[in-house]
């Protein structure tokens, strides 16, 4: 009798033992994607601040021009003004909520298309445009934009990848049972116009 | 009607294949430091090239590629393919991401600079495009290809070489430990333990040491991972692209 309440006891703490590597290893795993998605989120906000500290030389180059159209321009600040009220503290908690994110890439939109405007009204004045400074200002641009493609579908991988294990049976239910402080992350939206691919909505 | 379901769930699959397949394939990462698709090098310039490319990595670390393609692939930019492309190719070690691809694309007369997040100081977006502006496009529009492309890649290496300072541990291929270290703990604790054995010290001795003397998979594990020598040709270490560098058109 004795021995089979031991053996009872005994099996108990082997089931909760494993109980409770199995958990660790399960939260330390999200743990490690969720430091990976903001981790790229970083390189993203690098990539967009590299490109809104351009902005300021582009409109003092273009400014210089004296002929060129105003509209266009002011455009172009406008937008810069806007991602500048969506970035340093006001970007704490962006991941967090999902109408914060689209705000910001609402806004970081919005500069982008202002700018492409701007190029295009910019083949109408071809002395502004053969200017060496202009030129070095058009290469920066263009890398800029690209490393912000780039990043984006960067943190888009990895942010599916962690919202697919947060998803996953059981650790879904285990999340929501234990009350784990995980919650999913946004995706930025292919750019209206773009010919992105879709991406699978959760 | 089981057969007639299978042809059905087949025909599916298929399809689904074939929709994935519309995106264009990567293509293989080349043998050697040049690849060149449709002869557009003579024989001598390309063995040149190859060989200064070589020599460079074997020198320095850092992996210089040139690719010449017949053509884009139809349906994406340029900028996103070679980003993909270079990537795929795991140019430049990993970690220091000290890759840098030069590509042509005859046809669509556009040439790119990839370069890899680590030589995104060494080699900007304005120094790769005044390359590409002062030295490889006048020279694709004379028609002194094999000039104008060596001329390119040279400086490249001569931008890479300049600024950039292999970072510590740019020699070791492991992280942490180095191999003599192991090894020499290894021996260490061998002759410790077989002393200890032979004296006849405590009945512990034996049962705490490995039986096997020292584990020797974590010995060989350090070694020889991620490097580019490991055959005669190319092979990519591991770098990360970010999208840095310059496009032209000649």
């Amino acid at each position: 009798m004795n021995k089979t309440v031991l053996g009872c006891i005994v099996l108990l703490l082997v089931v909760g033992l494993l109980a409770g590597v199995w958990l660790t290893g399960l939260y330390n795993g999200l743990v490690g994607q969720d430091e990976a998605v903001k981790k790229a989120w970083g390189n993203v906000e690098n990539v967009y601040q590299r490109r809104a500290d351009l902005i300021p030389n582009l409109v003092a180059t273009v400014k210089g021009s004296a002929t060129f159209e105003q509209e266009t321009l002011q455009n172009v600040i406008e937008a810069r003004s806007r991602v500048g009220q969506v970035s340093g503290a006001a970007l704490q908690g962006v991941l967090d909520s999902p109408e914060r994110f689209a705000q910001f890439q609402a806004a970081q939109d919005g500069l982008s298309s202002a700018l492409s405007r701007l190029m295009v009204v910019v083949e109408r004045y071809p002395e502004l445009k053969t200017t060496a400074a202009f030129q070095d200002l058009m290469v920066q641009l263009e890398g800029t934009e690209n490393r912000i493609t780039v990043e984006r579908n960067r943190f888009n991988e990895v942010a599916q990848g962690f919202n697919t294990a947060l998803r996953r049976f059981p650790t879904g239910a285990v999340v929501r049972l234990l009350g784990w402080p995980f919650a999913e992350r946004p995706y930025f939206q292919a750019q209206a116009g773009a010919e992105t691919a879709p991406r699978v909505e959760f | 009607m089981r057969p007639r379901l299978l042809a059905a769930l087949a025909a599916v699959l298929l399809f689904a294949g074939a929709a994935r397949a519309a995106e264009p394939a990567l293509p293989p990462a080349p043998a050697r430091w040049v690849f060149d698709e449709t002869g557009f090098l003579s024989p001598a310039a390309r063995a040149t090239l190859d060989g200064e490319l070589e020599a460079f990595e074997r020198a320095q670390g850092s992996q210089v590629l040139v690719a010449i393609f017949r053509q884009l692939p139809a349906g994406v930019t340029l900028e996103e393919w070679t980003q993909r492309v270079a990537e795929s190719w795991r140019v430049g070690r990993a970690r220091q991401d000290d890759g840098v691809v030069l590509f042509i694309f005859l046809a669509d007369r556009l040439v790119r600079i990839e370069v890899g997040y680590g030589l995104e100081g060494a080699l900007p977006d304005l120094r790769a495009s005044r390359i590409l502006r002062e030295v490889l496009l006048p020279g694709l529009r004379t028609g002194d290809h094999d000039g104008a492309v060596l001329a390119t890649a040279r400086a490249i290496v001569a931008a890479i070489r300049g600024e950039y300072e292999p970072g510590p541990g740019a020699e070791r291929h492991g992280d942490g430990v180095p191999l003599w270290l192991l090894l020499l703990l290894a021996i260490v604790v061998l002759w410790v333990l077989t002393a200890a054995a032979r004296r006849g010290g405590g009945p512990g001795a034996g049962a705490s040491g490995w039986p096997g003397g020292f584990p020797p998979g974590r010995i060989g594990g350090g070694g020889f991972s991620g490097g580019g020598f490991s055959g005669g040709g190319f092979s990519g270490g591991g770098g990360s692209f970010g999208g840095g560098g310059a496009s032209g058109r000649w």
